[in-house]
């Protein structure tokens, strides 16, 4: 989880957030890091780009960006990377 | 390159509008206000670290900042020297407008967006695409601002200090705008040639 969590600080741009401060069950969009559209479809690149998981449909986003855990989770058991 | 400012003759202009504040960013320097200067020239440092040193050094609060293109960054720091005392960032304003021109569109944007289409292994970035439009910046200093008078991003062929007043001018004749955020933007290749103004129109 900490190798994603600096892959999600690096790819959006989030200047001054440490992995520490990303709790693994904290909302990533909405009230927890506060990310948004933009951010979700780099989340989707990345997802391509680093691990090798091609996304479908970008509507598995919403459930699979939950929160660093469920995203970890879900990297662990699909990538191809 | 120097460029000849933009004034306001009231001779030339159906109505008297006059410069409220202006913002300057050359060579590493950032100038605003009456005699404010932060000088990074002697740094050995990106733009983008520089615009960051400039925030920092502002102490502003806007994490958005950092996913800005540097267009963007550039005018939004601009912005916020202009804004700085006695703006009301939180009161939507229908009579404030935003005209801003460059000669160079987003061409910074474009060229950063480019290198991730191209070559075999192609993953287009959405975080750079949404800046690859001059008029983005618009809707940030609007978004940030609360400013919801009239907007535009003009993409001139040079600096033209004529033809901007002109058009500074024929917008506030033809409008209710009563004060905008108005100036030349150009970023390319790490220089950048950004003149900003708060005006405002004169009372008779």
């Amino acid at each position: 989880m900490l190798e994603l969590k600096n892959e999600i600080i690096k790819v959006l741009n989030l200047e001054g957030v440490k992995p520490e401060d990303i709790n693994n069950d904290d909302e990533l969009f909405g009230k927890g890091l506060g990310l948004d559209s933009i951010d979700a479809l780099e989340l989707i690149v990345m997802l391509e780009k680093n691990y090798g998981i091609k996304l479908t449909d970008p509507a598995q986003g919403k459930e699979i960006f939950k929160s660093i855990r469920v995203m970890a989770e879900y990297v662990a058991a699909n990538r191809k990377k | 390159m120097q460029c000849r400012p933009i004034t306001f003759n009231s001779s030339r202009t159906e109505m008297n509008i006059h410069i409220v504040n202006s913002c300057h960013i050359i060579d590493r320097k950032f100038q605003y206000g009456t005699n404010e200067l932060i000088d990074r020239s002697d740094k050995q440092e990106s733009l983008a670290e520089f615009f960051s040193a400039i925030y920092h050094e502002m102490k502003l609060d806007y994490p958005k900042f950092f996913k800005m293109d540097l267009l963007c960054k550039a005018g939004f720091l601009a912005s916020e020297a202009l804004t700085e005392k006695n703006f009301d960032k939180t009161t939507p304003k229908e009579d404030m407008g935003i005209i801003l021109f460059n000669s160079v569109s987003s061409l910074d944007a474009d060229e950063k967006y480019q290198q991730t289409i191209k070559g075999e292994e192609c993953f287009p970035s959405p975080a750079l695409f949404v800046y690859t439009l001059p008029n983005i910046i618009t809707g940030e200093l609007a978004i940030r601002n609360k400013i919801m008078g009239e907007s535009m991003f003009y993409v001139l062929k040079s600096y033209d200090t004529d033809r901007m007043m002109q058009i500074i001018t024929d917008t506030f004749n033809n409008t209710t705008l009563h004060s905008a955020l108005c100036g030349w933007l150009d970023i390319a290749h790490e220089e950048t040639n950004v003149h900003l103004f708060l005006v405002e129109r004169s009372h008779q």
